[in-house]
């Protein structure tokens, strides 16, 4: 969400907009890129019987273009590209691709979280790890990662995101006293934004020929209806 | 002289027999003393304390649970609030009116189905197993055999047999049927007759069971009695076996039907019930733990509950609990 014009408040404007499926919305051009490419046949005969450990081989060996994933995967790609006797240079990550020219976007998002145990009776030694795995531990570039320290490089595997001049962007947390609100009203209309569900039904209603207007109008209605009810 | 010993010796033994029980036929009675009352009453307590565990549990995890989902179906609970607000009988009003509840329902027609086909199927082999038949056990074990792996891997097992170009596909290729090939899963209009045929597989073996444990039951005489009246095989299982098995048959059906209302598993596992494989328990889950509608979910597992028990109170009109005369 928001990689499309580089909105880093794009979840929190969805809550306030009752048809964020409508022409020209983040949420329309992420799911429009879905169903385009489904209804276009350009994704697997069959989605329900793909598997993971299969769907890395086949793009290790080309057979698959691009899967969209974010950059944890790379390093499980690259492995399994060796595997299926290419090499790990065959992969390479690039921003979702908003438009055919302009500049791209990427959204960055939190790992996991440091946190020292206020009852610990050895916080000194616990801050001193802390700081020596964030600053000097080799976790961030072995894994691919982003290093939480500012001055650091990006990793190789992301490369390619600064030959492109890629913009980096960070999603805005909601306002104060909203913290809830997305998956509040989420919920509440049963859409399951983050759920695989979701995504899911899209590929479903595209392979059936669904028209696409069709799907996105129900699913602003439903949007819609849950803001009022939340209100 | 062999005798006269014996008549001897048993003219003793009786009349030592005699002298016994007349002993103690004469003893006074006062050696029964009035049991101590709290003899008594430990004796009528202790099957109540073997109980009260079992008891205990049972009300603990089944019918407080239960009770609980009265509860929270009144409310519109989301799983994580401290509060619950009560609305009412919105949700009950919501689950009947609401075209998507009966949609998911209608899905469990494909299993209802698919689970006759699994009784036929068990009867039958159940019949023919009953008899002596060569390798018998072998047959046994392996009809029985896929109900005792678990859920999760039978279901990504199908995965692989259902995909393009899979075992199935495979299979179907070798016998010259390749025509006769589509997308197992991908096809919507197809994909609840593969699963409800992956749930056959698994609980035929059960049913078989059953109904083979019934079958012999039955006292083999009937068998010959009816064999020298010229009985053939077809008038031997229609007046003999299914009368003489009726009461597993009955209970069969309940399962049949509610474990078809049911269906969870091999869905979940398969299609995350997508492409139309929604079932009801799988909306529920998803209404509870995706959409945080805890309300709602409790008010379709209670609905889902009352289905059964009347199905179950039909069935018991219908079958009433009665043994079968076979003689």
């Amino acid at each position: 969400m928001g990689a499309a014009k580089g909105n880093s408040n794009a979840k929190n404007d969805m809550t306030k907009d009752d048809a964020p499926w409508a022409e020209g919305g983040d949420a329309y051009w992420l799911d429009s890129l879905i169903y385009d490419s489904v209804a276009a046949g350009l994704t697997e005969a069959d989605p329900t019987t793909t598997n993971w450990e299969e769907s890395k081989t086949l793009l290790g060996s080309g057979k698959v273009a691009s899967l969209v994933l974010a950059s944890w995967a790379i390093a499980q790609m690259q492995a399994a590209a060796v595997t299926a006797g290419g090499s790990a240079d065959d992969i390479g990550f690039l921003p979702v691709p908003a438009a055919a020219a302009g500049p791209t976007y990427a959204v960055i998002l939190s790992d996991r979280a440091f946190a020292i145990n206020k009852q610990s009776k050895n916080k000194e030694a616990a801050r001193a790890w802390v700081d020596w795995f964030i600053n000097s531990g080799s976790y961030a570039a072995d894994q691919g990662f982003i290093s939480a320290v500012k001055s650091a490089p990006l990793p190789a595997s992301l490369a390619g995101l600064n030959t492109l001049g890629t913009k980096l962007i960070e999603v805005t947390p909601p306002a104060a006293g909203k913290e809830g609100l997305f998956d509040q009203i989420d919920s509440q209309s049963e859409i399951g934004f983050s759920a695989a569900g979701y995504r899911q039904k899209l590929v479903d209603e595209a392979r059936a020929g669904t028209p696409k207007a069709d799907a996105f109008a129900e699913l602003n209605t439903k949007w819609a209806a849950a803001r009022a009810a939340i209100g | 002289m062999t005798d006269h010993h014996l008549g001897t010796s048993a003219n003793d033994g009786i009349s030592s027999v005699a002298v016994g029980r007349s002993l103690t036929r004469d003893r006074p009675t006062a050696r029964r003393r009035e049991m101590p009352s709290r003899l008594k009453f430990l004796k009528a307590v202790t099957p109540w304390a073997f109980l009260l565990l079992p008891l205990g549990l049972l009300i603990l995890l089944t019918y407080l649970p239960a009770a609980n989902l009265v509860y929270y179906s009144l409310t519109s609970w989301d799983g994580i609030d401290k509060t619950k607000e009560f609305i009412g009988l919105a949700n009950y009003h919501r689950m009947f009116t609401d075209p998507e509840m009966y949609r998911v329902l209608l899905v469990s027609v494909y299993y209802l189905v698919g689970a006759f086909v699994q009784m036929a199927i068990a009867l039958y082999f159940a019949t023919i197993l009953s008899s002596n038949v060569r390798f018998k056990n072998f047959f046994k074990g392996i009809i029985f055999f896929p109900y005792l792996i678990n859920g999760v891997a039978i279901g990504f097992v199908f995965l692989y047999l259902f995909r393009p170009g899979g075992t199935f596909d495979s299979v179907l290729g070798l016998v010259g049927l390749e025509s006769l090939s589509r997308q197992w899963l991908g096809d919507p209009s197809m994909v609840n007759i593969s699963l409800a045929g992956t749930s056959v597989w698994r609980y035929t073996g059960m049913n078989f069971v059953l109904f083979l444990g019934a079958i012999q039951s039955i006292p083999a005489e009937l068998y010959e009695a009816a064999e020298l009246d010229g009985a053939n095989h077809w008038r031997q299982f229609w007046n003999i076996i299914l009368p003489g098995i009726q009461r597993v048959v009955g209970l069969s059906f309940i399962l049949a039907i509610s474990g078809a209302l049911a269906v969870f598993e091999i869905p979940y596992v398969m299609t995350g019930g997508g492409n139309g494989s929604e079932t009801f328990v799988i909306k529920t889950v998803t209404m509870a733990f995706t959409h945080h509608k805890v309300g709602l979910a409790s008010t379709m597992a209670l609905v889902l509950l009352a289905i059964v028990l009347v199905v179950t109170w039909i069935q018991r009109k219908v079958f009433p609990d009665e043994r079968a005369e076979l003689t």
